[in-house]
């Protein structure tokens, strides 16, 4: 057991060494900064780039990039919950299959589109405000079994509930835009996401950025130290669930109303689990994380499917496991990392 | 009739009790959860199901099935769960098991398709009279062998060296180390015969079921619950807790309205109700939050 | 030809150094006392040794080299150590306690020398077959020490045996273990608060100041070292 000093001191003065690969990728990353004449006309063109999709395009793939909206409502809430709160929530799918569903019925009931989307928030909002209060009283594995339990039994409890939800018959919805709007429906649901996601974007960067997103790192981070600097840790956890719930909550709704059907076997524990991996693919604690990750649950799978049946959860599986250990930033830890310089050295005026 | 659930009941439960005995053991050798718990059972059952197509006898097929299953779990323990351990890191622990379940069922619909397999009884065909009841050999087979794991690792845990060496390594780490006792090789051991009993149980369960990629998943979600129910540290309470969610399950499937949707629900509401009235479970210990 | 040479460069925790430029040397069968301030590093060397810290340097035990060796090889090595505080196994029995500190040796000596030290302390016979936890804190150091014993050791590192213990209660467990590594003659190397205790059974002395080694002699010199005597002595 004659084993040598293998810690070797560092001697001081010497030259930096090379980092490895691995170490480089799991190194946090300061956000891009661009100059602030590109970060306008990248917004400027972005936007006129997804208000010009549906008119110019057919509609399958209209359908395809509301998708992605829709999953970006998702993976921005999720990531609030996860990414900023550090509560584990793998059960988002039933939120989604909740406003979903508020959408279906809403729609039977007459209330009209308006309204629906909004129970479709409110609804989600306040389920997840009564789950979250007790269960926030649970920490990391407890929580991540509790939610694992609830995205498994989501199916069976909407078809246990059949008198509201017509159990596994589903229920059809009508998407179709006003009258007196000159769109089909495909480019009417399209421009519904893309304003929520919009607005969903818009709240999430205020949100991780103000106050309130400064209390929720602090209660993730360390919640004793919190509670003395005057943070009510409990309330702070139960809003930021219920809020995470309602985003969930909207893009089930829009779901509902693209798909114009909604049925038991959509809101299965693949759906949560693509939720799970749109955040750890698009990068913990990021707000554009969730589109990149929305990209990617959205067209690997197209991709893989191609392959066999099993492609997508193996992808899924592996992806999972590589990013927690090699990216925990994500694909947006990558951006940063590789244009990072690049974007830094474009002269201009910078914010 | 309730007779009938009741000894239906008692042997699934028998199975989510072996399941949740390999959720507890993992429990106690890491501090963590096994997501992927359920999916190592199932490739145990179909590698016991690859092994008797090929004509190897049921019984040597379940053992072969077991080492399999247990060095496969060491392999996943080491180069997958122990560096995150040593971070106490509960969300990437959380996201690697989940992404090890998503690839091993992924796995196993490539390698053995998604057409449902049939498995052998391990115990025969036909039935057993009991008290006036007739159970299937089968079910009597299985609470009988689940039995005798149990106390096989009740011995094992109790009464030998290695076991009163794995139980040092649960109670204080540190000073276990300080003895000389490898708590690397206890945790590993841990996991092995996780893996092992797993692969058991699924096995035992594939001839109900039926052996097919999904079979699994709502199994774990029961397991789950009659862990939590007996408490995560206590293996005879995974059994017991596994016996009573059996039963329970039994009896809603049958006497409620809606009763088999409702039967899936029966598991996410025991697992809310203990951790919130009783977080320790039945048999558990109470933990002292750390800070 | 078991001693223990101590040259560490560098030890602590992570990114945190606690202990910087360390030698020490414990000769065979002999008895060190490290006596220091809270927070000066000392129970870091014991853990050092022991392989839990992140060190560089060398730590000789014997012809071996112990850096780079995890705890449970130094611990089979010959060397046992008693941490601070929380030794036992709470949920473990009495019993069970001696037996896990033998794992290292014959399961059937193990067992006979495990009954010999129920013997010997009849506070532990009489609770051989309780759960640890429900012992007093006397009774609990006594039962870490004993553990430590059952591996047959060569050297015994000890991290403040009297903390939270009575005085009277302390007086005679130093009188054990006096006892007790004189009839085997087990090297020690002890860390402890009670400087007057620690300096009376101990033959070298060292005094850790802020991760460094100060002063250091044989114990008796140190006893009537003005200096030690007021900060350490509180005379």
């Amino acid at each position: 057991m004659s084993t040598d000093v293998t810690a070797a001191p560092k001697a001081r003065g010497e030259a930096p060494r090379r980092e490895s690969v691995a170490a480089w990728l799991r190194r946090p990353r300061a956000p891009l900064s661009p100059p602030r004449w590109l970060a306008i006309t990248s917004v400027v063109v972005g936007a006129a780039a997804l208000v010009a999709v549906p008119l110019v395009n057919p509609s399958y793939i209209n359908l395809t990039v509301t998708l992605v909206m829709i999953w970006t409502i998702v993976g921005l809430g999720l990531n609030l919950l996860v990414g900023f709160g550090g509560q584990v929530s793998l059960g988002h799918s039933a939120f989604f299959a909740i406003g979903a569903y508020a959408v279906a019925v809403g729609g039977e009931a007459g209330w009209g589109q308006g309204l629906s989307l909004l129970a479709a928030a409110v609804v989600p909002f306040v389920v997840g405000y009564v789950v979250g209060l007790p269960a926030l009283r649970l920490h990391g594995l407890q929580l991540g079994l509790v939610t694992l339990a609830l995205a498994m039994a989501t199916p069976a409890a909407i078809r246990a509930l059949e008198p509201l939800t017509h159990g596994s018959r589903g229920i059809s919805i009508d998407g179709d835009p006003p009258s007196w709007m000159p769109l089909a429906h495909d480019q009417w649901v399209y421009y519904l996401a893309l304003a929520l996601a919009a607005v969903a974007y818009v709240i999430t960067r205020r949100l991780a950025k103000g106050r309130l997103g400064r209390s929720f790192v602090a209660v993730r981070d360390a919640e004793l130290v919190a509670e003395t600097l005057g943070v009510n840790v409990w309330q702070t956890k139960t809003r930021l669930f219920a809020t995470s719930a309602a985003y969930a909550g909207v893009a089930g709704g829009l779901y509902a109303m693209l798909l114009e059907f909604v049925g038991p076997e959509n809101f299965n524990l693949a759906l949560s689990i693509s939720f799970v991996t749109l955040i750890v693919v698009g990068g913990l604690a990021s707000v554009p994380g969730a589109v990149l990750g929305a990209l990617f649950v959205q067209y690997v799978p197209t991709l893989t499917s191609d392959i066999s049946a099993a492609a997508t959860g193996a992808t899924y599986g592996v992806v999972l496991i590589l990013f927690a250990f090699f990216l925990p930033y994500g694909l947006v830890g990558l951006v940063r990392g590789s244009l990072g310089r690049l974007v830094a050295r474009i002269p201009g005026r910078r914010t | 009739m309730l007779l009938q659930q009741l000894a239906d009941g008692v042997a699934t439960g028998a199975i989510y009790g072996a399941l949740a005995l390999a959720i507890v053991l993992v429990y106690r050798a890491s501090r963590t959860l096994n997501f992927a718990q359920g999916e190592l059972a199932l490739l145990g059952a179909y590698v016991s199901w690859q092994l008797v197509a090929w004509g190897v006898p049921i019984w040597a097929a379940v053992i072969v099935s077991m080492a399999a299953l247990a060095v496969l779990s060491v392999a996943a323990e080491k180069v997958l769960v122990r560096p995150l351990v040593k971070r106490h890191q509960a969300l990437p622990l959380i996201i690697v098991t989940l992404g090890l379940m998503i690839a091993i069922n992924a796995l196993i619909g490539w390698a053995w398709t998604y057409q449902t397999k049939e498995v052998p009884p391990l115990f025969g065909s036909g039935t057993i009279d009991l008290l006036g009841v007739a159970v299937s050999r089968q079910d009597v087979g299985i609470v009988l062998t689940v039995l005798a794991v149990a106390i096989g690792l009740g011995i094992l845990f109790e009464y030998t060296p290695l076991g009163l060496r794995m139980r040092a390594a649960i109670s204080n780490p540190e000073s276990a180390e300080l003895s000389g006792i490898s708590t690397g090789r206890t945790m590993s051991i841990g996991w092995a015969i996780a893996g092992g009993v797993g692969a058991l149980a699924g096995t035992l369960i594939a001839p109900e079921l039926f052996l097919h990629p999904g079979m699994m998943a709502p199994v774990l979600i029961y397991a789950f619950a009659a862990a939590t129910l007996g408490g995560l540290d206590s293996p005879p309470g995974a059994l017991v807790g596994g016996i009573v969610v059996g039963v329970v399950e039994n009896l809603a499937g049958t006497y409620l309205p809606h009763g088999s949707d409702f039967k899936q629900v029966v598991a996410l509401v025991i697992i809310v109700g203990v951790l919130l009235l009783r977080p320790q479970g039945i048999f558990g210990r109470r933990e002292v939050v750390r800070v | 030809m078991s001693r223990l040479a101590v040259e560490i460069s560098e030890a602590g925790y992570g990114p945190v150094t606690v202990l910087r430029d360390v030698e020490l040397e414990v000769p065979e069968g002999g008895r060190l006392v490290i006596l220091g301030a809270n927070g000066a590093g000392k129970t870091s060397i014991l853990r050092t040794i022991s392989g839990l810290c992140r060190v560089s340097g060398s730590i000789r035990w014997g012809d071996a080299e112990l850096v780079g060796a995890p705890p449970y090889r130094v611990a089979a090595a010959g060397i046992a150590h008693v941490p601070q505080g929380r030794g036992t196994f709470g949920d473990l029995t009495v019993r069970e306690n001696l037996l896990v500190g033998g794992a290292t040796r014959q399961r059937r000596t193990a067992l006979a020398d495990a009954d010999r030290w129920l013997e010997r302390f009849p506070r532990l016979g009489e609770r051989a077959s309780r759960a640890a936890s429900g012992l007093s804190g006397g009774e609990q150091q006594l039962l870490a020490i004993a553990r430590a014993l059952m591996s047959a050791p060569r050297l015994l590192l000890l991290d403040e045996p009297s903390l939270g213990l009575a005085p009277k209660i302390t007086v005679e467990l130093f009188a054990t273990l006096d006892e007790l590594c004189a009839e085997t003659g087990t090297a020690m190397l002890l860390v402890e608060q009670n400087a007057e205790l620690a300096l009376g059974i101990a033959e070298q002395a060292v005094i850790l100041e802020s991760g460094r080694i100060t002063i250091r002699g044989p114990a008796a010199e140190l006893r009537d070292n003005d200096d030690v005597r007021r900060a350490y002595l509180g005379v």
